[in-house]
């Protein structure tokens, strides 16, 4: 084998697939939907050159990696996310709740900088 | 790059939705931060007319920058950002945030600061605030700051002598006479007049109806009005000198005329100097019964007895004396320390209040009744005489200010809290509803200046030589006044016409 674990090979066929029916294809600026400028992410990106975004649910740790390229110039070395789940909240009697999210953290190479402010 | 470009618009846009709900904290931060001390100006002051200066000031860029910088550092510890504790917002981002905030207060605190110290610095005695309008100045991102603007200074001058003037003080020992005419006076108040059959003499009363004519037109026409026959008549815009001859002799039924010249500050500009026929028709004679200063009247009057009646119209008397004593010196103190005052107004300044004084009295017109074209042709002529007035009353202003300056005098609370209330009573108010009303339209500043410039003229006075002269008798008995005018129909008597002009206007 080609040192592919069995979720990459999953994680390609899936795409392969998805690209072969004309599935979703996002561009950069709808994966990338906006920075989150919060002291956290500011402490990250200034200690660990580490930046957080809120990024379309759907995309995948390649197409934000891609995304973020693209729309800065810059390398990105690694991609980290989590689904943020909604939190519930009441309207008078009805229970709802607000939407899930993705969070991505990317990590850029250590000569490149990206400017929020 | 484009995407770049394009990422860092959609960033920008980002950051602005995040902070939608954010609260601005910019009127708690306004005015906390120090400003530096001193800044290095660079000051040109020109003189551009009589009591004008253009005043340009340039600030260094350093300068802006420190008060920018500490503006951001006083945000900074006090933004509420969403994502960030108070006081750990990054300072870019409260740049950004607040730019339009902190560039305004920027403005503000560069253009107070530098006004302030261009108080300090020069000798410039402002009086009024300058021209700038605060909305046409923009402060550049980058590179020096310079603004401009004109100024009215106090006019400068050689305070005139004013100690040891001369001054002509009208005085007057009352006489038994005096008293006499003026119980006489005091008792025709309480008089009757009855209608008599002779023919009228000095001091009847005849009821006539008055027609003026000019050229065969008809000026204006007087009906049932009661005279007084005495040496003269004296109408709002003519005189007759002499109506006790012209009148002496006539009876119920009578036509008596004559002519009279329209003085030359009548209101009717086209009939100044012109000479205007005057009928009277005598419809009745009447004479006027006093009554007798007995018992019953002083009763009446409230008064315990002839002397002490007699001594109450004296001590009267004495206190008009000393109020013309008073309103004479002043006018000789004010016409001898503006003498020699021929030195420059603020021109602008001497506009606004003829404008003002203006505008007051054409409103005064509009509701006395005047049509727009007689105000129209009376404007010029008001507008001389307010320049004059105006000219005269500044000068006064400027001279007692200096001299009240040079002699250190202060008005206290008390001089304010005493004038108001004296206001208060003369309205019948309270005192202190006057007084916050003063403090609410600014007149307060004024009354100050009042006081100071009377205090400044008791200085003159303190100081003055003073030389007695006769006063005129006290009680003027010749003159009979009508407050109507012969030329046309004035608004204040009751058979007003209905002027076509009105529509007009």
């Amino acid at each position: 084998m080609t040192g592919l674990t069995e979720d990459n090979m999953a994680d390609e066929t899936k795409t392969a697939v998805e690209e072969s029916k004309g599935g979703l294809r996002l561009e950069p600026h709808q994966i990338i939907l906006r920075p989150l400028v919060t002291e956290k992410g500011v402490h990250q990106s200034e200690r660990l050159n580490a930046y957080a975004f809120e990024v379309h649910p759907q995309a995948n740790k390649s197409e934000i990696k891609n995304a973020v390229q693209v729309l800065w110039n810059v390398r990105v070395m690694a991609v980290r996310t989590q689904t943020r789940k909604g939190k519930p909240r009441r309207s008078r009697l009805l229970m709802g709740r607000t939407g899930d999210w993705k969070k991505a953290v990317v990590v850029l190479h250590e000569d490149d900088r990206i400017n929020f402010f | 790059m484009k995407g770049k470009d394009v990422a860092d618009a959609e960033s920008n846009q980002a950051v602005d939705e995040q902070v939608v709900s954010e609260e601005v904290v910019s009127e708690e931060v306004e005015g906390t931060a120090a400003v530096p001390d001193k800044m290095n100006l660079s000051i040109d002051i020109q003189d551009i007319g009589p009591c004008k200066k253009h005043v340009r000031i340039g600030v260094p860029r350093t300068e802006i920058d420190a008060i920018y910088g500490v503006l951001v550092e006083d945000y900074s510890g006090k933004a509420e950002v969403p994502g960030f504790r108070v006081g750990h917002v990054p300072a870019d981002l409260v740049k950004r945030r607040f730019k339009s905030e902190l560039s305004e207060q920027v403005k503000q605190r560069v253009l107070m600061a530098s006004l302030e110290q261009l108080g300090e610095d020069s000798d410039l005695d402002p009086i009024n605030e300058p021209n700038l309008d605060l909305d046409s100045i923009i402060l550049p991102e980058e590179g020096d700051f310079e603004y401009e603007f004109d100024v009215e200074v106090r006019p400068e001058f050689a305070l005139p002598e004013y100690k040891n003037l001369e001054i002509e003080r009208p005085s007057r020992e009352i006489s038994d006479e005096d008293v006499d005419a003026y119980v006489a006076q005091f008792v025709e108040q309480y008089g009757k007049l009855i209608p008599v059959e002779s023919p009228a003499q000095p001091g009847d009363f005849v009821t006539v109806d008055v027609k003026t004519t000019h050229g065969g037109r008809t000026l204006t026409e007087i009906k049932d009005v009661s005279i007084r026959v005495r040496k003269r008549l004296r109408f709002q815009d003519a005189e007759i000198d002499g109506f006790d001859t012209l009148m002496a002799g006539a009876k119920a039924g009578d036509i008596v005329e004559t002519d009279i010249p329209v003085s030359m500050e009548a209101n009717a500009i086209e009939m100044r100097g012109e000479s205007v026929h005057i009928v009277f028709h005598v419809l009745d004679v009447k004479r006027m019964e006093t009554p007798e200063t007995n018992e019953e009247f002083l009763e009446r009057i409230g008064s315990d007895s002839l002397e002490e009646f007699r001594e109450q119209i004296q001590l009267m008397m004495e206190r008009q004396i000393r109020y013309e004593q008073r309103q004479a010196c002043r006018r000789q103190v004010l016409e001898q320390v503006t003498d020699s005052a021929d030195w420059d107004l603020p021109e602008d300044l001497v506009a606004k209040q003829v404008e003002n004084a203006l505008r007051r009295e054409i409103l005064e017109m509009r509701q006395a009744g005047f049509t727009s074209r007689e105000i129209i042709a009376r404007e010029n002529d008001l507008r001389q005489r307010s320049l004059s007035m105006t000219r005269q009353n500044l000068k006064e202003h400027f001279v007692l200010d200096r001299i009240a300056e040079e002699e250190n005098v202060a008005v206290t609370e008390e001089d304010l809290n005493a004038e108001i209330t004296i206001m208060a009573l003369q309205r019948g108010e309270n005192p202190r509803r006057v007084r916050a009303r003063l403090f609410k339209s600014g007149m307060i500043e004024n009354l100050e200046a009042q006081v100071r410039e009377r205090k400044a003229v008791d200085i003159i006075l303190d100081h003055a030589k003073f030389k007695d002269v006769e006063m005129p008798a006290p009680v003027e008995v010749e003159v009979e006044g009508l407050n109507r005018s012969i030329c046309q129909a004035s608004a204040v008597g009751a058979d007003t016409e209905v002027d076509d002009d009105e529509s007009e206007g």
